[in-house]
């Protein structure tokens, strides 16, 4: 369980952080909020690990485990030395988060008056608070609980063992493994499936971890999720934010989505970040919206076979709402999401187009 | 007439539209015509018009798994629609880039509510703040009253399809235990003994059980139920542990395994050569990419080759898939006997010898 927390730690928030700083540095004129940043960064960090282990394996393959896992470390460790700057950014940003969540333990609901509670944020606050710990405690359980069962996931498993035995990524018409008989039908991005590598290889290094990390992401980008639509709506009102929230989780589907281990969550994530980043681009005209237009189109890319046309939807959507001159203004600002696209994930698609299995020159079935 | 009655008459006469509409609804997602195709009615789009809501227009209407609110979003859409020119930049780009969203999913996803599910953190959220939004300044009053009435929509249709809400609904009641265990073929009565000795533990014990899982998890990195031969995993006719330790333990002859259809738990759990197969598609997967089973050969021909090509003795599957062909379905019963078979309906067939 100790392994679990700490693969958690290291990927879900050092990693993520360490985005932050990223996002952060391009956020100069303060048109975003750091809280936003810092949100969807949380949701970043697993998503380029992934990425970079698909580029190690594609480029450097076939070296030990303990290889990768320094040589990933070694590029955030340099991004968090590049944007030192940032890290005050990033501090005071989580001072403001831990002073939020001090004030919501504090206040004292009886002092409130009963009127004013029902009305004012401190109950509403708790009320969140209390359903964040309630989901954080049930996700535990149902990751030590529930073992890998669901069809899609058990594929994305079996391929991700076969990715940490080979340690390189080979593109073929086929994906078919001999030694196991096994015959991978999927056609998406590996950006899920590396993340199960991405624990076998820490794994290699510690002890055995029964794939409790891998099973976590379900519950962890369901929270996200759930935080995203919460904190934009907190600014109108908290009861209305809170009350989203509980109305998204009892919403059977969205709450079979979030404990039957998938990729959904995950994919979803990137697909509402991504539809974020381009609203702001086309209300701010800025930089970082564009980045963040390229990079979470790219992972929701890399996630899914739906999110390449998602992140395309993104691009006409750029192209059509974006003021400024055409040629000299909206094009420079597609390229640069374009190319980000294609480097955060949307380049598997190229190659498995053209050296592997056809990608979307076979039939796609959204079973 | 007050300005305030004003607002309550409207609010009532949404209210009852608003009830109308989901009653229309529900009666046609959830007619079940005489007629079933399995992974159709599966699905929950085995008539055109439950194609049409439930499939199409299924982020709306798929109310099982999407919720009964989704929907509202209509009315706002084309709102938005007729005073486009007044819209801001950034809203116009929301809608266009939510109706290509849509539109890609009503196309491309409608055969699974996971891909409906895409939307849902953006619907549900603009439906809610449009609600809210609406209700300003006399009407503030009312948006408690919304707020509750959208809840208790939320609560009511996630109660309607939830397995309680199903269970009221048919009057059948959740298997027991002994009726799950008295369809399993191979069971030995000591198993049975086990299962009942569990499930008769006091509340107590079970706790004491649970505590005890937890400080194995935590302090000691023992997570028992990931472990292959952990028995009380295994005895539990709901889960599949016990027909994976059951193949795994297998007679098999070095090169031969077991043709298993649609189930790749037994690539994950168990050291068994297995070949993959989807009865629905007819498609058995090789280096060459799929191939046909079925297509082009009758139910010897199917034998030989299952026995002889693809070198598989047995064929592991589940009930349930097994209604996706008849031709897969009436092989097992021509030409297979079943070994095993727990209680959520995975079997073990296996393949006779030719006569």
């Amino acid at each position: 369980m100790l392994n679990f927390f700490l693969k958690f730690f290291i990927t879900n928030l050092l990693f993520s952080g360490i985005l932050f700083l990223l996002l952060a540095r391009f956020n100069r004129k303060q048109l975003h909020s750091n809280n936003f940043l810092l949100l969807v960064s949380l949701g970043l960090g697993p998503a380029i690990t992934s990425l970079l282990i698909y580029y190690l394996f594609l480029l450097l393959p076939g070296m030990g485990a303990g290889t990768y896992v320094g040589i990933t470390a070694a590029l955030f460790v340099a991004v968090a030395a590049a944007n030192i700057k940032q890290w005050r950014v990033l501090i005071h940003t989580l001072k403001g988060w831990w002073s939020k969540l001090r004030n919501t333990l504090r206040i004292s609901l009886k002092k409130e008056g009963m009127r004013r509670t029902l009305m004012g944020n401190a109950l509403w606050n708790k009320l969140l608070l209390g359903f964040v710990m309630l989901y954080v405690l049930y996700w535990i359980y149902m990751i030590l609980i529930v073992p890998i069962l669901g069809h899609d996931m058990l594929e994305y498993t079996i391929q991700a063992r076969l990715f940490a035995w080979d340690k390189s990524i080979d593109y073929a018409l086929h994906r078919y493994d001999e030694a196991a008989s096994f015959y991978y039908i999927g056609l998406h991005g590996f950006s899920f499936p590396l993340l199960s590598t991405w624990e076998h290889l820490l794994d290699s290094c510690f002890t055995e971890g029964y794939e409790l990390y891998f099973k976590s992401l379900t519950g962890y980008y369901g929270l996200l999720l759930m935080l995203v639509p919460y904190y934009w709506l907190r600014r109108k009102s908290v009861a209305l934010a809170t009350l989203t929230v509980f109305m998204m989780f009892l919403t059977y589907g969205f709450f079979l989505t979030t404990y039957t281990f998938h990729l959904d969550t995950y994919r979803i994530f990137f697909f509402v970040a991504m539809l974020v980043f381009t609203l702001t681009a086309v209300q701010h005209n800025d930089w970082l919206s564009i980045i963040g237009v390229g990079i979470f189109g790219g992972t929701a890319a890399f996630a899914h076979s739906m999110g390449v046309i998602l992140a395309a939807i993104a691009l006409a959507t750029l192209l059509v709402f974006l003021k400024g001159h055409l040629i000299k203004e909206r094009l420079p600002k597609l390229v640069v999401a374009g190319l980000l696209l294609l480097a955060a994930g949307g380049i598997h698609y190229v190659i498995d187009v053209l050296w592997g299995t056809g990608w979307i020159f076979k039939e796609i079935k959204f079973y | 007439m007050t300005r305030q009655t004003k607002h309550i008459t409207w609010f009532f006469v949404s209210i009852v539209l608003c009830l109308l509409i989901l009653m229309g609804v529900y009666a046609i997602i959830d007619y079940v015509p005489e007629e079933i195709d399995a992974n159709l009615n599966h699905r929950g789009i085995d008539t055109p018009m439950k194609l049409l809501l439930g499939g199409h227009l299924g982020h709306f209407f798929k109310f099982e798994f999407l919720g009964n609110i989704n929907w509202l979003i209509i009315p706002i859409l084309g709102h938005a629609l007729w005073r486009w020119k007044r819209l801001q930049q950034w809203e116009r780009a929301f809608v266009f880039m939510y109706i290509l969203t849509f539109g890609l999913i009503a196309l491309r996803g409608y055969f699974n509510y996971r891909y409906m599910m895409t939307l849902l953190p953006v619907t549900m959220p603009v439906v809610i703040y449009f609600l809210w939004n609406m209700l300003d300044g006399e009407a503030k009053f009312l948006r408690k009253y919304a707020m509750t009435f959208l809840l208790a929509l939320i609560l009511f249709n996630s109660y309607k399809y939830s397995p309680f809400g199903k269970t009221a609904a048919t009057g059948e009641t959740v298997a027991t235990a002994e009726a799950i265990a008295s369809t399993t073929v191979k069971q030995s009565q000591e198993q049975l003994e086990k299962l009942e000795q569990i499930k008769n533990r006091t509340i107590g014990q079970r706790i004491k059980d649970k505590l005890i899982f937890f400080k194995d998890a935590f302090l000691h990195n023992d997570i028992p139920h990931l472990q292959k031969n952990n028995e009380r995993y295994i005895i539990n006719p709901n889960n599949i542990a016990g027909i994976l330790q059951y193949i795994d333990q297998l007679p098999l002859e070095k090169g031969r395994g077991v043709l298993s259809n649609n189930l790749p738990a037994i690539y994950y759990y168990t050291n068994a050569r297995a070949v993959y197969y989807w009865c629905e598609d007819d498609f058995y997967y090789r280096e060459n990419g799929p191939n046909f089973l079925f297509k082009d050969r009758d139910y010897r021909a199917v034998h030989q080759h299952i026995v002889n090509e693809l070198k598989c003795d047995y064929i592991f599957t589940l009930d349930l898939y097994n209604a996706y062909s008849d031709e897969f379905n009436g092989f097992l019963e021509a030409h297979c006997t079943l070994e095993y078979q727990n209680g959520v309906g995975h079997q073990l067939f296996r393949i006779n010898p030719l006569d």
